[in-house]
């Protein structure tokens, strides 16, 4: 977490790049309303489809419940008789035998009219309900099946006592009484069981039948909604009675464990966006469903909706919403580096310009174009790069004439005292001599500085010429030196060695290589503390002659090495307190090396010695 | 555009943004998925045995059943009667998966030729065919079991009187005379029908001493049922009825008055057609089927 937080602290706040910063507060920005509208429209698309889903299962289960009611309605209406006649039993039994109060054959005539009024009674019967008026107690007729006609053309008289049936008890005591679903070769069926009537309204019989509930089935059987829903209907134990799916796909099966149907049988309707739930189906799919319960018959409605059909649509548009989105992020990652770049670029342009001032570059201006307030700073940054050039131009300038109108008084100074010296004014007393000698000394120093000062202010000025020819004898050149500085060398038993085996003809001013190599071997010899050696050697190096001075002296410290080639730089040594020297020799030997073509570099441990090399172009 | 050259802090941040964003797909899609399904009970599995007995195993059964004729009755038997049979065992098989949610399977194996008795029909019958004559259904039970299913039997046939063990074997008799009983057949130590009653709790009339190890129920059904036109409409439903008592269901109306106490096919309904008959949920409920 702390380290999470440190990250976003970073990036926002400290540290870091301005490029990052503003990539991560572009993409914040950018991306908040993004990931809040995305959110919020697929909330609100999925809540409004499941609303939807919820409305469309919702009418279904009504219009389907209120189909099915009219059908069941329909029968128990057609249960409903009564006799407008002054009878009291259906049928007399005295002595065995039985006669019909009413005509046997109208009463045939009744139930066969109710077969054909409702194809899906399978079959329907008179049972004699009397009761003894003065003494409240069944007749000998009670509970007698009186007449019966079924659909198979069975027309029984077989006077079978019923008494004990509960469909008969409860119609006998005025109640109409449907029985729960039972299932049977031909569907689903119930027994539907009402008193008869006389015109007194007293109960003198039960009318009953047994009837087919395919009918709830043809009801059911029409539904469909999407591509794919479904309805069924189950009874109070959960047994599918009735099913808009294929018929072989119905399983008798008991459904009763899905929590949403037990509800329903429960009484507690399962409707509306709250109610629907999603569950995996007795067909083993992934569905959304909902169910009513039909209060009449015991009866529960359920209509299922398989996910994949639901929410295709939804689906369809969460994936474009998807698809969008992660377009629009990376749309916004690539504009946000892109923005980035466009804002740090000119800064990162004007960085590298004042880096080029630094180190002395004043022909290069920063090109910025963003027409508007950097552009205008990079105009400022050109101008005050003019301005500075200007200044060290007039600088330059000073030096030079500065050092050119010393270096004649220094030079005839420093001829007078050797006129002195040498007793040309007569003899120098030696407590004289010993006074002129710190003057002679501080003179060469003197010396030393203009010239090297005008060779620096030439330079700079352009005006030093360098004329490179090809060059044979550069082994002799570098002996010429080596003779030359010999004697100083001598003096401090410094032993120098030249390897000549490797040279090659160059391309180079024979004059400025001589200087370098001058500075290079005097440097040798004044930073090798006491006795040592220097030892000199070539190799070829891509078509380039290496030169290589190498000496035993006491190194460059790490420190000091980046900075051994800028002007009046000297490494600060408490051993060198005696070492003279005015910081422009390496500078100056370094620029006329590179316009001569070649590189100066050097490898140096302190305590070890240092190895200046540097590199000509070989002469074909 | 170079994605190599990003900075460490902009690949970072990226992966952290898509993950962030599939952590959100995630959340708003998967975990609904997750947490609002329905739940659903596991309701035990149903076991179909006998009657109040839940040690027996009713999820197959086997009828072997046959056409029986005495010595005297030759000239009566009917030349379809295996027509006859093989609807009325197809029809009660149809009947008993609707009833039993296909979790108990009725089979059956027909003997193929009419079993001529040894005896005339007096012999079988007795004094009285009351109650459906169950002393037929014993006494037929105990011939065939001596001439079908014993090795030295004249009409022993290895194929038809194998017995399988996850099967429960019903011997039903189709006889050409008076008869509609069945029972389950039960193997006791004990000697008398006073003390098996006893033990079982059931009046001594409806005890009876068999000596017939080929089945575990047996049941008895005059061919006119299954014939004549009286019968048409509710002959299987007889048929059915009968072979309901093998695995030990009770009659549903008062044996001696005729009262139906239920509506289904074990009581009132053995009046009707089968195509419109049920088992009681009371019986089902007592066979281990749950619903």
């Amino acid at each position: 977490m702390n380290s999470l937080k440190e990250f976003i602290f970073d990036i926002f706040f400290t540290g870091g790049r301005l490029r990052n910063k503003l990539f991560f507060m572009i993409v914040a920005i950018a991306l908040t309303p993004l990931v809040s509208v995305s959110f919020l429209s697929l909330y609100t698309s999925t809540l409004s489809h499941k609303n939807d889903v919820a409305i469309i299962e919702d009418n279904i289960l009504f219009q389907k419940s209120v189909e099915i009611q009219n059908f069941i309605d329909e029968i128990l209406s057609t249960f409903k008789i009564h006799f407008n006649l002054p009878l009291e039993q259906l049928i007399v039994k005295e002595d065995e035998e039985i006669t019909y109060a009413v005509a046997k054959k109208d009463l045939n005539n009744i139930l066969q009219s109710i077969m054909e009024e409702n194809s899906f009674i399978e079959e329907t019967s008179f049972i004699d309900a009397s009761i003894l008026r003065d003494k409240n107690e069944p007749t000998n007729v009670y509970g007698l099946e009186v007449a019966k006609v079924s659909k198979n053309g069975e027309n029984s008289e077989a006077f079978s006592s019923l008494k004990n049936l509960s469909y008969f008890q409860s119609a006998a005591r005025g109640k109409d009484y449907v029985s729960e679903v039972f299932f049977t070769a031909k569907g689903p069926m119930v027994i539907i069981a009402s008193p008869v009537r006389n015109d007194m309204n007293r109960i003198i019989g039960v009318l009953t039948g047994q009837v087919n509930l395919l009918g709830i089935q043809k009801i059911v059987s029409r539904t469909q909604f999407g591509n794919s829903g479904y309805l069924y209907v189950v009874d109070r134990e959960g047994r599918i009675v009735a099913s808009s799916r294929e018929r072989g796909s119905i399983k008798p099966t008991n459904l009763s464990g899905l929590a949403l149907i037990s509800d329903v049988l429960l009484g507690k309707d399962r409707l509306g966006i709250e109610g629907q739930g999603r569950f995996t189906s007795f067909w083993n799919e992934q569905v959304i469903g909902a169910g009513k319960k039909l209060r009449s018959l015991d009866l529960s409605l359920i209509a299922e909706w398989p996910v994949s059909d639901v929410d295709s649509f939804i689906n369809t548009i969460r994936n474009y919403m998807i698809l969008f989105s992660v377009i629009t992020l990376l749309l916004i990652l690539v504009s946000s580096i892109f923005i980035s770049h466009r804002i740090v670029h000119p800064i990162e342009i004007l960085e590298k310009g004042a880096e080029r001032i630094a180190k002395g570059n004043f022909e290069e201006p920063v090109t910025i174009i963003t027409r508007d307030e950097i552009e205008r700073l990079g105009t400022a940054f050109n101008s005050m790069m003019m301005g500075l050039k200007e200044f060290r131009a007039l600088k330059d300038e000073f030096v030079f004439i500065a050092a050119h109108e010393l270096r004649t008084p220094v030079t005839a100074i420093r001829g007078y005292l050797s006129m002195i010296e040498d007793g040309d004014a007569g003899p120098v007393p030696p407590k004289i001599k010993e006074y002129l000698d710190p003057v002679m000394q501080s003179n060469m120093r003197l010396v030393t500085l203009v010239n090297d000062l005008l060779e620096v202010a030439r330079q700079e000025a352009g005006r030093i010429t360098i004329q490179t020819a090809k060059i044979d004898n550069l082994g002799m050149s570098i002996s010429a030196v080596i003779k030359e500085l010999k004697p100083l060398a001598d003096k401090k038993q410094i032993t120098v060695l030249y390897d000549d085996r490797a040279v090659k003809p160059v391309m180079t001013d024979e004059s400025r290589l001589k200087e370098v190599m001058v500075n290079l071997l005097s440097n040798a010899v004044k930073y090798t503390l006491g006795s040592g050696k220097v030892s000199i050697w070539h190799d070829v190096r891509e078509n380039m002659l290496v030169t290589h001075v190498r000496d035993s002296g006491i190194g460059i410290p790490k420190e000091a090495q980046a900075k051994l080639f800028e002007k009046f730089y000297r490494v600060q040594d408490e051993r060198l307190r005696n070492v003279t020297g005015t910081g422009l020799g390496l500078f100056i030997i370094k620029q006329l090396i590179e316009r001569m073509g070649g590189k100066i570099w050097f490898v140096s441990e302190p305590g070890q010695g240092t190895t200046f090399s540097f590199s000509l172009p070989l002469a074909f | 555009m170079d994605l190599s050259t990003l900075h460490p802090h902009h690949k970072r941040s990226i992966v952290y943004i898509i993950i962030g964003f599939c952590l959100g797909l995630v959340f708003w899609f998967l975990l609904p998925q997750l947490f609002l399904k329905e739940p659903t009970t596991v309701r035990s599995e149903s076991k179909i045995h006998a009657f109040h007995n839940p040690d027996s195993n009713l999820e197959k059964i086997r009828i072997r059943a046959f056409y029986v004729v005495p010595q005297n009755k030759t000239a009566d038997a009917v030349s379809n009667w295996k027509e006859f049979l093989e609807t009325s065992l197809a029809k009660a098989a149809e009947f008993h998966k609707i009833q039993f949610r296909e979790k108990s399977a009725l089979n059956y194996d027909i003997y193929p030729e009419p079993v001529i008795l040894e005896k005339n029909n007096i012999f079988y019958d007795t004094k009285t065919t009351k109650y459906g004559n169950p002393k037929a259904l014993i006494g037929i039970a105990n011939e065939l079991e001596k001439r079908v299913f014993r090795k030295d039997g004249d009409l022993y046939n290895e194929n038809f009187s194998q017995r399988s063990a996850s099967e429960y074997p019903v011997l039903g008799i189709i006889y050409e005379g008076v008869g509609a009983a069945g029972g389950v057949i039960y193997e006791s130590e004990l000697e008398s029908t006073v003390e098996i009653a006893k033990k079982l709790g059931l009046p001594e009339s409806v005890i009876y001493k068999v000596d017939v190890e080929s089945a575990d129920g047996f049941f008895i059904l005059s061919r006119t049922f299954l014939t004549d036109a009286e019968y048409r409409f509710n002959g299987v439903t007889n048929f059915y009825h009968e072979f309901a008592h093998t695995f030990g269901l009770p009659d549903g109306y008062d044996l001696e008055t005729g009262v139906s106490s239920t509506f289904d096919i074990m009581g009132e309904g053995r009046k009707k057609p089968i195509e419109i008959m049920y088992l009681d949920r009371k019986f089902t409920r007592a066979m281990g089927l749950v619903e």
